[in-house]
C-alpha cells in the first residue's frame, strides 16, 4: 500500500527529485525508523523533502528567508509529532499539509501587520473579497531568455497577490503537478472545490498576466 | 447551447493535464469556437509558464540549522518544568503517585492530633505544678494555663491551639481569633495580672546571657498572650584584665 501510494505520487508530481524515485525505503518506513530513535532516517526524510517543501512555502510567500524558517519549523512538526503519525495518507500529503498551515497562518499573521505593498487593493468582480492590485509590466523583455525569467518573475508576482485560498490549490496543481485527489487531502477539502479554486486562481492570472500570454 | 458546450469544453481544458490530449468533440468545438480556442491558447501558456518554475533549493546548512533547532527544542524540553509529567504517561507511576501522597496526607494528619494531645496533656500537668493565680477573674471560666519559667528547652511549641472560652458579649479581637505565637520552652511563662501591682514585678532576675525573656499577659476575659523576647546580643565584648565592667554599677541578673 505503501508502495503504491508512493508511486501515485510520483506519477502526478514531476518536481520529486530523482533520488526519492531511486530510494526504495518508504517515507512511512523512514518516519517508523525515526519514530523509534533512528536519525539518519530522519535525516534521509529532510533530504527528500527540503527543496520541495522550501520551494512550496516560498511560492506560497514570496519571501525566502521566511520560506526558509517555516520549512525548518515544519521538519520540527513532523519530528515532534512523529509518535502522532497515522500512515492514513502519504507521508507527503501529511508534511505539505503541515507546510500549508504554516504558510496560510503567516501570509494571515502578514495580513494583520498589514505587510502589504502600498499598490492598494482593488474589489473582485464578484465583489467577494478584496485582492491585492499588482498590475503587471507592460513592456516584456526583447531577449528570448529575459523574457523567460521576465515571464517567470510575473507569473510569481502575479501567485502572489492571489487570496491565499487560491493560490496553495493553484501552486500545488501547476507548480508542484499534484493531482486533484491529493490537492483536496492536503487542504482538507473536496475535490470540486480544489477544481473550482483552481479555475478561479487561473482566471485570476490570465488578467495579470495579458501581456504575456 | 453554444454557451453550454463551451463551459464544458473549457471545464474539460481546465482539468486535463497539460500532456494528455482532448476529447474529440472539445477538439472539434475548438475548431469553430475561435474564443474557446483562445481561451484554450492562454489557458495552456499560462500553466506552462507556472510549471517552469524551477524548485527552489535549500540553503546549504539547511540540515545543520535544523539540527541544532531540534537540539535547542530537546534541551529546552528536558529543562521544563512540564518535563517530569511527562512520566504521567505511565498510568501505573501516576496512580503509585497519588497514593504516596494520600499516605503522607494520613501521616501528617495523625502526626499533627497527636502533637496537639501531647501539647495539652503538658499543659494540664504545668498547670497541676505551679503556684495558684494570683486573683485570677471570678468571671473567668477556663482556667488560665501556668506559666512556668523553668526548664527552657531548645523546642519550638505552636501556640495556637490554646482557644479562649467564648462568653456572651465578649467578642473581642482576641477571643475571636487565636493568637499564634512561638514559645522558646514548653512551659509557659509567669502571668502578670492587671490587679497585681506593677511594683512588685519592677526587678526580677534573669540569667540574661541564657535564658530569653518572655511574658503572659492575661486581658482578664480569658485570653492570655505570650510575648516572648529572644536573649539580645549587642556584639561582642572584651574585657580587659584589671579593669571594671561598664555597667559597674547594676546589680548582675538585674534587669
Amino acid at each position: 500500500m505503501d508502495t503504491l501510494s508512493t508511486i501515485d505520487e510520483l506519477a502526478f508530481a514531476p518536481a520529486i527529485p530523482q533520488e526519492s524515485i531511486e530510494d526504495t525505503t518508504s517515507d512511512h518506513a523512514l518516519l517508523e525508523a525515526t519514530r523509534s530513535g533512528d536519525q539518519d532516517a530522519f535525516a534521509e526524510l529532510v533530504s527528500r523533502y527540503r527543496h520541495q517543501i522550501t520551494s512550496y512555502i516560498y511560492r506560497m510567500t514570496n519571501d525566502y528567508d521566511g520560506a526558509v524558517d517555516l520549512a525548518q519549523e515544519t521538519f520540527v512538526r513532523v519530528y515532534r509529532a512523529a509518535d502522532r503519525y497515522q500512515r492514513s495518507y502519504a507521508f507527503s500529503t501529511y508534511i505539505y499539509r503541515i507546510a500549508t498551515n504554516l504558510a496560510i497562518s503567516e501570509l494571515r499573521k502578514r495580513k494583520r501587520r498589514k505587510l502589504v505593498s502600498l499598490t492598494g487593493f482593488f474589489q473582485s468582480n464578484d465583489g467577494s473579497e478584496a485582492r491585492e492590485l499588482n498590475p503587471p509590466d507592460e513592456r516584456p523583455l526583447q531577449d528570448c531568455e529575459l523574457v523567460d525569467t521576465e515571464r517567470r518573475h510575473a507569473v510569481q508576482r502575479a501567485i502572489g497577490t492571489l487570496p491565499e485560498k487560491y493560490r496553495a490549490p493553484l501552486i500545488l496543481r501547476d507548480v508542484d503537478g499534484r493531482s486533484y485527489e491529493e490537492i483536496a487531502r492536503i487542504l482538507d477539502t473536496s475535490e470540486g472545490t480544489v477544481k473550482s479554486r483552481i479555475s478561479r486562481a487561473r482566471g485570476f492570472l490570465r488578467e495579470k498576466m495579458r501581456a504575456y500570454l | 447551447m453554444k454557451n453550454t458546450i463551451c463551459n464544458e469544453v473549457r471545464v474539460e481544458i481546465d482539468e486535463r493535464e497539460l500532456s494528455a490530449p482532448l476529447s474529440v468533440a472539445a477538439s472539434e468545438h475548438l475548431k469553430i469556437c475561435s474564443e474557446c480556442k483562445e481561451f484554450e491558447s492562454k489557458e495552456t501558456k499560462l500553466r506552462q509558464i507556472a510549471g517552469s518554475l524551477e524548485t527552489v533549493k535549500a540553503p546549504a546548512d539547511f540540515d545543520f540549522r535544523l539540527r541544532a533547532r531540534l537540539a535547542t527544542d530537546r534541551s529546552l524540553a528536558s529543562n521544563s518544568v512540564i518535563a517530569p509529567l511527562r512520566l504521567f504517561k505511565s498510568r501505573s507511576f501516576a496512580v503509585a503517585v497519588m497514593l504516596l501522597i494520600f499516605a503522607a496526607t494520613v501521616l501528617m494528619v495523625r502526626q499533627v492530633t497527636k502533637q496537639d494531645a501531647v501539647h495539652e496533656t503538658n499543659t494540664t500537668a504545668s498547670i497541676d505544678k505551679t503556684a495558684p493565680v494570683v486573683a485570677a477573674p471570678a468571671t473567668t471560666p477556663a482556667t488560665p494555663k501556668e506559666p512556668s519559667h523553668e526548664g527552657t528547652t531548645s523546642g519550638f511549641a505552636i501556640n495556637d491551639t490554646t482557644k479562649p472560652v467564648r462568653r456572651p458579649g465578649t467578642s473581642t479581637v482576641a477571643n475571636r481569633r487565636p493568637v499564634g505565637s512561638l514559645e522558646f520552652s514548653n512551659t509557659s511563662a509567669p502571668v502578670i495580672r492587671s490587679e497585681q501591682s506593677m511594683a512588685t514585678m519592677a526587678t526580677f532576675p534573669l540569667d540574661i546571657s541564657k535564658q530569653s525573656f518572655t511574658v503572659s499577659l492575661d486581658n482578664g476575659h480569658g485570653a492570655s498572650r505570650t510575648i516572648s523576647v529572644p536573649t539580645v546580643s549587642f556584639g561582642a565584648g572584651r574585657t580587659l584584665p584589671g579593669t571594671a565592667p561598664v555597667n559597674q554599677f547594676a546589680p548582675k541578673g538585674d534587669w
